[in-house]
């Protein structure tokens, strides 16, 4: 599904350039649960983006179901992005003047999804994550997990075929932590491709491969 | 003490800190009060300052009330039934311009003053600053040989020589004694036809007495005089007009002359400002809209400036500091802004007076007095602390408002964007688009009026027309026959000189008619009130026409044998023949004059044939109607107070050095004056409603670009505040378009409320621009869209300079924002 060949990625300090990853070579196959480990600063989060398709500014090469995305222009590649990929960040990132609906809902206005077919799969999203009660409540007014998994309804509302989690448990609590890893594994087991960042050992125990970086390099696999 | 010592110091390091801002807010004041200061020195100098005569507010004018005319100049006979019937006034005067050629002591001079009826000096209220008034019997007809100086005259003429009083001086090549000299002030010179007092200083040159034979003082034909009254002490205008009201009645009783007519009462202070209030309280007013969108602005401004600093206020607070003494920190900071905007805003004032008075129209009364006073100085202070209390307080009152845990907790982001502040900033932006479209709306009436006016065709062409006055003295042109030779040999001059196409003598030139007399129509029944009326009475020269560029539209014109050998002759103008021939041809019919026969006692002349009809000729102003005017050869009434007026090929301006020689070579004592070209005169006759739309044109630019920048900065804040959520909204598939069309809709949607709240006011407001505009409604649909249009497009690039740096937003930089 996903191959990556001598990826890489720096920034030029002076004269010299700082690598944030070094030739990244790894492949994910479909239905796959992959935690990338490794402490502050290894270029986990650089990687998710990169993969993510926001990062732009990368070399190498980067194959999505065989397509060349280092070959694609940033419209191709955002089209690439909207139809394969959903994401849920550390903080959430709900739209605070957003119902939890509405939150559901903006993935699929960007994909050009008729409102009433909007609505029926906000609808069954909602159903799914069992927060129907909720829909009409602003973020502020849920707890942390609560945001969390209106944070994952939202980046599986538009059905993408891999779900790309920067350390989604960062900033819960152990209990309301793994009731989300739960959903992330049910969504697997659905056969939802899952890519997370962590930095615990008992989350990367959901998956089924670990891929450890140390200053950019591929450490272990 | 030390506190607010303290809180001057921090706030001027505040202001200094962010000197962008600082420029920009300082700049934005200033501009507004800047501009109220300005308009405000011109209404304190013209409208404000108390008139200067002894109990001004007894001062009325008296006009005859018309049917079918309205406000007219005074007979004789009804002036002194007026002075003499009434109960109300301590004295009633009357007064009219005059010309005269003064000779001696220099080169020769055509100087203009005002003729005065025994009391006009009593009943105006000044005393002379120098030598005495004039005696009762110098208004007896041919005792009159006194006159008394204005003070200008007597500073440039005489360079204020005080020995002149009891001196004699040549005026109209007769002997008149010097007895006084008037101090500056303001004196009624000339009542115009169209019923105004002419407050011009060329007016108050000198004056002499007015006198009446026993015939003159009986005419109840001639509608010359202009007229005013002192009111008794204690009594009212109200009490005044019954009076007067009462005496109109007996004299319509007693005269068929006066049927129908009754007195108009008006306060002083109306003759003086009546033509220039309406302008000027609309300039005030817009002046005052910009002033409030500054405000809006900067209330704004230190809206998102104030929350930037949250974390400040909050720190503050939990250090004990009560919401009083925050919000006294924040007003002094306003209030520095304030001083430093005043200071700037009376710098720009200075200019703007200077070049306000370059565009002003003369004839506006005390524009000489305009500066910037202890009561302009005090306008703007206190204008100064209204500003400071509008944009200050209510920022800081926000700012200060206790969310102590919240924003400690969660530093500057969640305060930082508060719901209410965000509210109140939105306000803002809606107030200042919706006062820019009230003044836009005002600005494109006036621009379209003004559009309107310049379309107007005047009847003539005024290109390359030079026009100049002559007053030919009467003592050395007592006959009639002298005046005709001197003027056709004048023609014969000019028109010989090079460069000269045509050349015309007449009373007046086009755009003003300063002789209205009475005629009866041959031929009608006795009875029939419309045989005996008065129209605009115009002595032309046989070449008038073509000079001016009018044209005769049937009959024929004037010829040079149209003389004293030859029957009378006249030409009407379109509207005389609609007003008094609107069923039967107007060619041919036979019009029986009074002038010729009144004013040089020749019943030769009575009987005049209609024997053209001339293309309306606009007389009394661009946007008023073409009054019915009878046309007469000059040679048949010939006058001494004639305009010369010549079409030249080049520049007219040029040819009249030539034409004064040309003077000078049958007569040199003989002056002229008034040395103008048409184009100039056509100017002048707009020049104030050219200023009123060029300053409500600027008022209307300044607000919008105010608004604009006031949008802009909304915006531009937002897009701040929201660059996180433009990330998320990038990394959940949103397109740049997205982005694009989140902003542009955030700020529209508050411009269309905004639009849409200025139009309804600007509907309501406008109808009280009704009085400053010609050809167009005060709810000119087309105007009220173009306006539309207009905001609309320059708000739209308010609001999409700061929507495309919002594209720009990286989303991996925005979301490392966590």
């Amino acid at each position: 599904m996903i191959s990556l060949r001598n990826v890489e990625k720096a920034f030029a300090q002076g004269p010299a350039k700082t690598y944030v990853l070094r030739r990244i070579d790894f492949d994910i196959q479909p239905g796959e649960f992959v935690s990338i480990m490794g402490p502050s600063g290894a270029g986990k989060s650089t990687l998710l983006h990169i993969l993510g398709m926001h990062d732009q500014s990368w070399t190498g090469e980067y194959y999505f179901d065989e397509v060349a995305v280092h070959k694609l222009d940033n419209k191709k590649r955002a089209a690439l992005r909207n139809s394969n990929i959903g994401f849920v960040f550390q903080s959430y990132h709900l739209l605070d003047d957003q119902t939890v609906f509405e939150n559901l809902e903006l993935p699929l206005s960007y994909r050009n999804v008729n409102k009433k077919e909007r609505q029926s799969i906000v609808c069954d999203t909602l159903d799914r994550f069992q927060i129907v009660g909720k829909k009409d409540l602003y973020p502020s007014q849920l707890s942390g997990g609560q945001q969390q998994l209106v944070g994952i309804a939202r980046a599986v509302v538009a059905n993408p075929r891999i779900i790309l989690a920067d350390e989604p448990t960062g900033n819960l609590h152990s209990s309301q932590g793994k009731e989300i890893m739960d959903m992330f594994k049910r969504l697997n087991d659905e056969g939802t491709t899952i890519v997370q960042v962590t930095h615990s050992e008992t989350n990367a125990s959901y998956g089924n491969r670990i891929v450890r970086l140390e200053d950019g390099w591929i450490a272990k696999e | 003490m030390h506190t607010l010592w303290q809180d001057l110091r921090y706030g001027a390091r505040m202001l200094l800190k962010h000197p962008g801002v600082t420029a920009i807010a300082v700049l934005t004041l200033a501009l507004g009060i800047g501009a109220n200061t300005a308009i405000f020195s011109v209404v304190n100098a013209v409208m404000l300052r108390p008139l200067p005569y002894r109990n001004p507010d007894r001062l009325v004018s008296l006009w005859e009330n018309v049917p079918g005319r309205g406000r007219w100049r005074v007979t004789p006979a009804n002036f002194f039934d007026w002075k003499t019937q009434n109960r109300v006034f301590e004295d009633v005067a009357a007064f009219g311009a005059t010309t005269m050629t003064l000779t001696g002591g220099g080169e020769p001079e055509q100087i203009l003053g005002t003729r005065v009826s025994n009391g006009y000096f009593s009943v105006v209220g000044v005393d002379p600053m120098l030598g005495r008034l004039f005696a009762a019997d110098e208004y007896e007809p041919g005792k009159g040989q006194v006159v008394v100086l204005g003070h200008d005259f007597w500073q440039r003429r005489y360079g204020g020589n005080r020995d002149l009083i009891n001196k004699a001086i040549t005026l109209d090549g007769r002997s008149y004694v010097v007895v006084g000299v008037m101090p500056p002030a303001l004196y009624p010179g000339w009542p115009t036809t169209s019923g105004q007092i002419s407050f011009d200083t060329k007016q108050q040159q000198y004056w002499i007495p007015m006198s009446f034979t026993a015939q003159w003082a009986s005419n109840r034909n001639s509608h010359v005089l202009g007229v005013l009254a002192r009111l008794k002490s204690g009594a009212t205008l109200d009490a005044a007009t019954a009076d007067m009201n009462t005496i109109a009645a007996r004299l319509e009783h007693d005269y068929a002359v006066n049927k129908g007519e009754g007195i108009i009462l008006n306060p002083f202070m109306n003759e003086v400002v009546g033509n220039v209030r309406p302008a000027l309280f609309t300039l005030l007013g817009a002046v005052g809209l910009v002033l409030l969108i500054a405000c809006a602005n900067l209330a704004g401004l230190l809206l998102a400036q104030h929350a930037s600093r949250a974390k400040e206020i909050a720190v503050r607070s939990a250090l004990g500091a009560s919401r009083i003494r925050l919000v006294t920190q924040f007003f002094i900071e306003g209030l520095l802004l304030s001083l430093l905007g005043t200071a700037v805003g009376l710098a720009l004032a200075r200019f703007g007076v200077e070049a306000l008075m370059k565009l002003m129209p003369s004839r506006i009364p005390r524009l000489d007095q305009v500066q910037i006073d202890w009561r302009v100085l005090g306008f703007t202070l206190l204008l100064s602390l209204g500003t400071c209390l509008l944009f200050g307080l209510v920022p800081a009152w926000q700012a200060t408002k206790p969310d102590l845990q919240t924003t400690l907790e969660q530093g500057h982001r969640i305060s930082g964007g508060s719901i209410a502040r965000q509210r109140l900033r939105q306000l803002l932006v809606v107030f200042q688009v919706g006062l820019a479209v009230m003044l836009v709306v005002g600005a494109g009436l006036l621009i379209k009026s003004f559009w309107h006016l310049r379309q107007v065709d005047p009847g003539f062409k005024p290109e390359r027309v030079l026009s100049t006055s002559l007053s030919l003295p009467a003592s050395k042109y007592a006959d009639l026959a002298d005046v005709n030779r001197f003027y056709n040999q004048l023609n014969e001059s000019i028109a010989a000189l090079p460069g000269v196409e045509a050349t015309a003598i007449s009373y007046d030139h086009p755009l003003e008619a300063n002789w209205v007399d009475a005629f009866t129509i041959e031929g009608k029944p006795d009875g029939d009130t419309s045989a005996s009326s008065s129209a605009n009475f115009e002595p032309v020269s046989w070449d008038y026409f073509k000079t001016v560029g009018a044209e005769v539209s049937s009959g024929r014109q004037f010829t040079a044998q149209d003389n004293q050998d030859h029957p009378g002759v006249v030409i009407v103008n379109e509207a005389f023949a609609r007003r008094y021939f609107p069923l039967e041809k107007a060619l041919g019919q036979k019009l029986r004059l009074s002038a010729p026969a009144r004013l040089w006692n020749n019943r030769q002349f009575t009987s005049f044939e209609i024997v053209g009809i001339a293309r309306n000729v606009k007389s009394a102003g661009l946007s008023a109607e073409v009054e019915p005017t009878y046309y007469v050869p000059a040679t048949q009434a010939p006058l001494t107070d004639m305009t010369v007026l010549v079409r030249t090929q080049g520049d007219p301006t040029a040819i009249a050095p030539a034409i004064r020689q040309a003077v000078w070579s049958i007569d040199p004592n003989q002056p002229i004056s008034e040395v103008n070209t048409l184009e100039n005169i056509v100017s002048g006759s707009i020049a104030q409603p050219r200023l009123n739309m060029l300053l409500m044109g600027l008022f209307g630019a300044l607000a919008l670009l105010l608004a604009a920048i006031g949008i802009y900065g909304l915006l531009s804040y937002a897009v701040t505040q929201r660059t996180q959520e433009i990330g998320i909204r990038l990394a959940l598939g949103a397109q740049i378009s997205d982005v694009l069309s989140l902003i542009l809709k955030q700020g529209l949607a508050l411009v269309l409320v905004g639009e849409a709240l200025g139009l309804a006011g600007a509907f309501a407001l406008s109808r009280l621009l009704r009085g400053l505009l010609f050809g167009v409604t005060p709810t000119d649909v087309s105007t009220f869209i173009a306006v539309s249009a207009v905001l609309f497009s320059v708000a739209l690039l308010a609001c999409y300079l700061p929507a495309r740096r919002a594209t720009k937003v990286d989303p991996l930089i925005a979301l490392r924002y966590e």
